[in-house]
Parts: C-alpha cells; structure tokens; sequence
C-alpha cells in the first residue's frame, strides 16, 4: 500500500466518523466508502453475471452441437453464379449457369 | 472495407490468442463458475473453476471472431467472390472444420464438467486451440485477398 495512503486513512477516519456524527446520512457515505475499498481489492474479480452469461452462452453451443444445426454462415454453399436445377431422375442437379452443354457421344455408323 | 475487415479480424484474433495469459484470477462467489454451497452446519464452501472460465473465455472469443469471418463473407459473397475465388473457396475448406471443432468443444466441455478431476482440460485446451488455429487460417484467406488499397482489383483479360 503507498504510504501517502497509510497516512491518509488516519484522516478518513476522522472524517468518517465526524460525519457518522454530524448527520444520519452519513450512514450512506459510509456505505459507499466501504464498496470504493472493497472495490480496490476486488476489481479483478469476475462478476456473477459474467460468469452467468458465459455459462450461458457455453451452454448453448453445446444444445448447438447436440441439434447439429449450425448458422447459415457456417454451412458450405455453391458459389455465387452457380445455380442448381432438377436433374435426371428428380435429382437437383448444380452446374453452372455459362456451362457448355456435355458433348455427345458419336453415334455408331451401322 | 476488406482492409478494415481484415484490420479487425486481426486485432480479435489477437485478443482471443492471448486471452488465456491475459485473464482475471478471481471469480465472484455465486456465479456458475463458482458455485457456493452451504452444508448442514451453515458453513459456506466455493469451487471455483478459474481454468474452465478461461478456456470458455477464449473459446467464446476466437468463435465469435470466426464467425465474424463467416458472416461477412456469406453477407458479401459478390463481393469478395470479385477479390478473388479463392476467399470463399479456402473459406468452405474451414467451414467443416469449424463446425467439427465446435462439436469437439461441446463434447469435451461435457465430458470435464461431468468428472472435472478425472477428465480434465486437457481436451477441451486442445479443441480450443485448434479453433484458434482455424482462425488464424481464416483471416489469412482474406487478408491475402488483396484489396483495391493494396494489389489492385483482380486483373480481368482483355475482350
């Protein structure tokens, strides 16, 4: 502790306690000194509701994981100019939209 | 925009890889992190679980930065499909394994909060810096893009 403060706590005392005396609403000044000390010495404390909402938010990707249903962001997607339509057999089909048409196969000369 | 972009997947990234060296030592008594328990005698006990906050700190951070990432990228596929192909390509290429990463984590978290003494973190440590790695590999797709502030616009050939 820095020893101006060790020499200052003798006159916050003082007055404290002057007020405690002076007024009733002293009693709130004194709340609040109290919560700057203890502030002093808890401010690197991780709060209840820090701990809470990342608990929280843990706790949700795992229910994430569980459905296996992820963002659309995440999922792998055709790329842009790509579009998909029904195939042979009702099956969807992706090609490209500039896609030269599949070359044929030469006929058999019977 | 895509310097901007890249500046601040960068700066997260940063964040998230030094998060865990970086990070409050105490824990509130109450919290989820540090449960207080009362016995039969009224006397108040905590266990507080520091490591496990911290690794599900740092695993919040590089996954929100990942899908910052994603987001971005899905929200201006033109856009970044004009940069470069490659972008979106080597994105879908992470996409999987970020997915894969993220069940990892979901398994690894439950397996340790089920028996914390004998499971350990050593499996959820491993899964978060795999994520972080992922990360990593997904701000290099980008930043090496180029930009119309750096390289130029992607050469397109003559008619």
């Amino acid at each position: 502790m820095p020893v101006w403060l060790v020499t200052l706590i003798p006159q916050i005392i003082q007055g404290v306690q002057a007020a405690v005396k002076a007024a009733p609403q002293a009693i709130a000044v004194i709340d609040d000194i109290k919560k700057m000390f203890q502030s002093w010495f808890t401010k690197n404390w991780i709060t209840v509701e820090q701990q809470n909402a990342l608990n929280a938010w843990a706790d949700s990707v795992v229910a994430m994981a569980k459905s296996g249903v992820f963002p659309d962001a995440w999922q792998v997607q055709p790329d842009p100019g790509i579009v998909t339509r029904v195939g042979a057999g009702w099956n969807p089909v992706s090609v490209p939209i500039s896609a030269e048409p599949p070359p044929q196969a030469p006929k058999n000369k019977t | 925009m895509t310097k901007k972009f890249t500046l601040l997947i960068a700066l997260t990234a940063a964040l998230s890889l030094t998060a865990l060296t970086a990070c409050k030592t105490n824990l509130a008594p109450g919290g989820a992190y540090n449960p207080s328990v009362t016995n039969s005698a009224g006397v108040v006990t905590s266990t507080p679980d520091i490591a496990l906050y911290n690794a599900d700190a740092a695993f919040k951070t590089a996954y929100d930065s990942l899908n910052l990432v994603f987001e971005t990228e899905y929200k201006n596929r033109d856009y970044f499909w004009k940069l470069s192909p490659d972008i979106k390509h080597t994105l879908d290429k992470i996409r999987p394994e970020a997915q894969a990463a993220v069940n990892d984590y979901a398994a690894a978290r439950t397996a340790y909060k089920a028996n914390p003494p004998v499971v350990g973190l050593t499996g959820v440590n491993a899964v978060l810096a795999k994520i972080q790695q992922l990360l990593i590999a997904a701000t290099s797709a980008v930043a090496q893009a180029g930009t119309p502030l750096t390289n130029g616009p992607p050469v397109t050939p003559n008619p």
